[in-house]
């Protein structure tokens, strides 16, 4: 498990964290049931505060994507499937609307647009 | 607590090895010197100057080497070197009490004595071979005065150098614990003598002295006087000791628990 | 053993000195945390760890280590501490393994293997005087001897102040391995605040005596920011709302104290996050209001 943090981003530790543990949860890196370094274990190898990883692992428990057992760690949680699906869907439906504004822009048509779509879905790179 | 006796011993064994074998020169140096004089060089001197000699040397060797092997319980340097590594400090950060850390004090110093005892024991004897005198207590009682002038001038001086904040308060508790002892010494005898030479004046006066009779007088008085104190002090040495190692501990104690400053 | 929620909890502690008083400091440690005790030099860590240890006598307040007051139960609490200075405070004539035998008479629970391994593991020696040691050296050997008898708290007094950053690192890493167990706690003072910026939990910062700020240094960091600004900006600032401001010929850094509330207040402003250090000048600096 990679966990890489950047002090010069501005986003603050704990978010960096939860938020990659989270990426790694949802593209299957962390299958459900995994087990989780223990947040002091975290800390000690990242050299940060153990309640900043306490907190990371708080809001990943809050969200839904992992679970806490005192005494014996935490474990990546099963994934609610519908849940899932539908949070993909709404991300899909934002990049395609975005998608569709720009075309509008430069005038792409919406076949030449399916097609585009079409060749990606399958594999392809899109260039001509 | 063996620990930190070892400690203390480590830190101090330079001036312990040393005090041991300068004690043994001499008791070597004082019966080489006897010898001289029964079968060598020395054995050249009349009969009457050897007994003068003889006396003066029995008495000088007995007591010279023992104020030379009691001086083993003088300040070995552990509270000042303590103070300077700073390992004064860090003893408060130990789950040791102050008792104990006295208690390790004490036990050394006991050790100390059992040593500077056994030496002057042995030369004592040995030299009282050689005068074809007999040892015994009236010379132990004798060391017990050596051994009572160093545990009062410890006394005194070890609270003041528990507590020392600088090199040079170690110093002044060093010197101000001899000085109020040797004065404590000194003083009622100065007075006497001054007393005595008035009294001796006075004589002369009375009864026409010439200077042999004044010094005759002078001398005996004075005699006199110091075997009148050192009867007295005798008899209340054993218990002064006890006093004065009891007075030590709790003091001491109370030093360490007063805490820094 | 004692169940207790802190490691440290220091209530209204008072030492008064000619020149110098430690005024009602307060603050505790949490079981399990590191907590970095900050302030400059002169500031009062060194007087209020001395007082904690009960090696000067308080004047009041109350302090209590591992659930146990600190002076009724002094004997207790110390088997089950280590405290580390800023020197060594070992006499020079001794080595390591005789610091060994004189340490395991003193602490009933003296584990000779572990000594070993520390000193293995910071490569120093046993056999040579501990006066011929460099300075990281010393004080590698005082942590040794400090993780050696199953201490539940580590005391620091400036320990890491003077070592390279090599050396520094080094001990670092040994502190965050000495916390994986959470029942130790670590409370160290310093004035170099970059290597508490990583690794404390929580900080307190003291001042002229005076306790500034304690709490969790995520919070405080995220509470803390500094304005930068020019002149004129600077002037529409609510004094009220500054700790400090560090001005230029060019413009003004402003410190403040709650990111959130100020971004809304004044939009448009560009605030930066500020370190456990710039929170430590602005703040000696406060009773200036403006400095440069």
């Amino acid at each position: 498990m990679d966990i890489i943090l950047s002090n010069s981003s501005g986003e603050p530790i704990y978010s960096q964290i939860s938020a990659q543990i989270k990426q790694m949860i949802l593209d299957g890196t962390l299958k459900e049931g995994d087990a989780l370094p223990s947040m002091r274990n975290l800390a000690m190898q990242l050299r940060i505060s153990v309640i900043t990883t306490k907190r990371a692992y708080e809001d990943l428990e809050r969200e839904g994507f992992i679970e806490s057992y005192t005494g014996k760690g935490s474990f990546v949680k099963a994934q609610n499937k519908e849940l899932f699906r539908e949070e993909q869907l709404k991300q899909i439906e934002e990049l395609l609307s975005e998608a569709c504004e720009k075309s509008r822009l430069c005038g792409l048509e919406l076949s030449e647009l399916k097609e585009i779509l079409e060749i990606m879905y399958n594999g392809g790179d899109g260039n001509d | 607590m063996g620990s930190l006796i070892y400690r203390e011993l480590y830190i101090a064994r330079k001036f312990y090895i040393t005090n041991i074998l300068v004690v043994l020169l001499f008791i070597l140096l004082c019966s080489l010197v006897r010898l001289s004089m029964l079968y060598g060089n020395l054995a050249v001197l009349d009969e009457e100057s050897h007994g003068f000699i003889n006396t003066i040397t029995y008495y000088v060797f007995t007591y010279l080497v023992a104020y030379g092997a009691f001086s083993i319980l003088d300040d070995p340097g552990v509270i000042q070197s303590d103070y300077r590594s700073n390992w004064r400090i860090f003893a408060y950060s130990l789950p040791v009490t102050p008792a104990k850390r006295v208690l390790v004090k004490y036990i050394i110093k006991l050790g100390a004595f059992c040593a500077a005892m056994l030496l002057s024991v042995i030369n004592g004897c040995i030299v009282a071979a050689f005068a074809g005198r007999s040892f015994g207590t009236e010379q132990i009682f004798n060391f017990f005065l050596l051994v009572n002038f160093w545990l009062i001038v410890d006394v005194l001086r070890a609270p003041m150098m528990l507590r020392a904040r600088s090199e040079k308060e170690f110093q002044v508790s060093g010197m101000a614990g001899y000085f109020i002892v040797i004065a404590a010494i000194m003083l009622p005898i100065m007075a006497k003598m001054t007393a005595i030479g008035a009294e001796v004046a006075m004589a002369t006066e009375a009864d026409d002295l010439d200077s042999d009779q004044q010094l005759t007088m002078l001398q005996e008085r004075l005699m006199d006087f110091l075997k009148e104190i050192h009867d007295k002090v005798l008899v209340w040495m054993p218990l002064l000791t006890i006093v004065i190692l009891a007075v030590g501990f709790f003091v001491c104690i109370q030093m360490l628990k007063r805490r820094e400053s | 053993m004692t169940d207790y929620a802190n490691a440290v909890e220091i209530r209204d502690l008072t030492k008064k000195y000619d020149g110098f008083t430690l005024d009602s400091i307060s603050f505790n440690v949490p079981k399990g945390s590191i907590m970095g005790f900050i302030g400059q030099n002169g500031a009062g860590k060194t007087t209020t760890m001395r007082a904690m240890l009960n090696i000067i006598k308080k004047d009041g307040g109350t302090v209590s280590m591992l659930g146990m007051d600190n002076i009724e139960n002094e004997i207790a609490i110390k088997e089950r501490i280590a405290v580390v200075f800023d020197e060594l405070p070992f006499h020079d004539i001794f080595n390591a393994d005789q610091m060994a035998r004189i340490l395991s008479g003193v602490y009933s629970k003296w584990d000779n293997e572990v000594y070993s391994q520390y000193l293995d593991r910071l490569a120093l020696p046993r056999k040579k005087k501990i006066g011929q040691f460099s300075k990281g050296m010393k004080m590698k050997l005082q942590i040794a001897c400090a993780l050696s008898h199953g201490a539940e708290l580590l005391v620091m007094d400036e320990a890491t102040t003077g070592l390279d950053p090599v050396v520094r690192s080094e001990i670092l890493d040994i502190f965050l391995e000495y916390l994986q167990d959470e029942n130790h706690s670590i409370l160290m003072s310093s004035h170099i605040t970059s290597d508490l910026e990583k690794v404390a939990d929580s900080v307190t910062f003291i001042d002229r005596g005076k306790i500034l700020i304690s709490g969790y240094k995520d919070e405080i960091l995220e509470q803390h920011g500094i304005i930068k600004c020019g002149k004129s900006d600077y002037k529409e600032i609510d004094p009220a709302d500054i700790i400090s401001a560090r001005l230029n010929d060019f413009g003004a850094e402003v410190m403040v104290s709650d990111r959130e509330a100020i971004s809304k207040k004044y939009s448009g402003l560009v605030i930066d996050p500020a370190t456990l250090e710039d929170i430590m000048v602005y703040y000696v600096n406060r009773t200036k209001k403006e400095w440069s």
